[in-house]
């Protein structure tokens, strides 16, 4: 996996006010923890962060990450969550995971798939991706970027499943039995057709109701209120 | 937020205000991107109308109890995914998601899936 580099300060404060802050002097707050070491809140610039995301697309990066003013040098972290505005896309909160490359980790990686499945070409069915991430455990300098699914094979009513996956240097977490892909039969919306004996009915209680408009009867007129 | 990713299709129509949106309002925006569509593809509607209103008839005085529940709304907050949809060529699933949002009370976006996940 790539490893993207990111500089971040130290960040004094806490609470939404001072993340807001942060926020309108151009930084995005973070914070950093792991390997058994005290917690430290940082901050960001949100120009480098959504470059950083816009080239390493979504899923958990590894990331060097250099605090100004840390004698020690450069963090190895992992992202491990970025925080959007629901619908502003704005970044508003990261983590950053320390990580050793001598410990396993825990992370999930995007399921990509790959080529046309039967199904989708002769019985125009439909493919479902039913499992968009998948939870690894495995050492930093083996996290795939992706997990490639090849899925030209499967038919109509068939699905891959966790258990037919396998990737090098690599645990995968989730249950066996949960399908990663599936193609579904296409759902087909019908029309209904009106016979002709319904148009009959139709067009009677239609001129029935013209009738009624014209001359209400007495009994069905609004009574007025008394206030 | 809950709700405000995409989480099954690749596309999707997302509320941009807050909103009661009714059982009706939902089923007709249900029927007319279902209808564009036509065959194939697959849609997930992301809201359920769990929350009863109640009315008193017209004309009444106040008191003598609370009213009858009249209709079911949604309550839907900025941010939330109504409906989402999946399988379909993406003109065809945009131009559903527009008739879609004709039907609904509220300002929406049609979003797409940044990384759809699928490559042929």
């Amino acid at each position: 996996m790539a490893r993207y580099s990111l500089t971040g300060k130290t960040r004094e404060g806490k609470g939404k006010g001072a993340a807001r802050r942060t926020r309108r002097e151009g930084y995005v707050p973070a914070v950093l923890y792991g390997e058994k070491s005290e917690n430290r809140l940082l901050a960001v610039e949100a120009r480098a962060l959504t470059t950083l995301l816009r080239t390493a697309g979504r899923g958990s990066h590894l990331v060097d990450l250099k605090v100004e003013g840390n004698p020690s040098g450069n963090y190895l972290t992992l992202m491990k969550e970025v925080q959007q505005h629901p619908f502003r896309g704005e970044m508003l909160h990261v983590d950053f995971q320390r990580v050793s490359l001598k410990k396993k980790i825990h992370l999930a990686v995007p399921v990509v798939l790959v080529g046309e499945p039967v199904g989708v070409k002769t019985s125009s069915g439909v493919l479902e991706l039913l499992l968009r991430e998948l939870d690894i455990e495995c050492l930093p300098d083996n996290i795939p970027g992706q997990v490639a699914v090849d899925v030209s094979h499967l038919d109509v009513g068939q699905s891959l499943h966790v258990s037919d996956l396998s990737i090098e240097g690599v645990t995968i977490l989730n249950p066996e039995e949960i399908p990663v892909a599936a193609v579904a039969r296409p759902t087909v919306v019908e029309e209904k057709v009106p016979s002709e004996e319904e148009l009959e009915a139709e067009a009677a209680e239609g001129e029935e109701a013209a009738k009624e408009d014209v001359a209400p009867p007495e009994s069905e007129q609004p009574s007025q209120s008394k206030g | 937020m809950r709700g405000s990713k995409l989480a099954f299709g690749e596309v999707g129509l997302q509320a941009l205000e807050p909103a009661w949106i009714t059982a009706r309002q939902i089923e007709a925006a249900r029927v007319a991107a279902t209808r564009h569509v036509r065959r194939g593809g697959k849609m997930w509607v992301r809201v359920f109308p769990d929350k009863p209103i109640t009315l008193k008839p017209a004309e009444t005085r106040m008191g003598k109890g609370k009213g009858t529940p009249e209709y079911w709304v949604a309550v839907v907050k900025p941010g939330r995914i109504l409906f989402e949809i999946g399988g379909v060529p993406l003109d065809i699933s945009k131009r559903a998601l527009q008739l879609s949002a004709a039907k609904l009370p509220i300002k929406t976006r049609f979003i797409v899936r940044e990384d759809i996940g699928v490559e042929v």
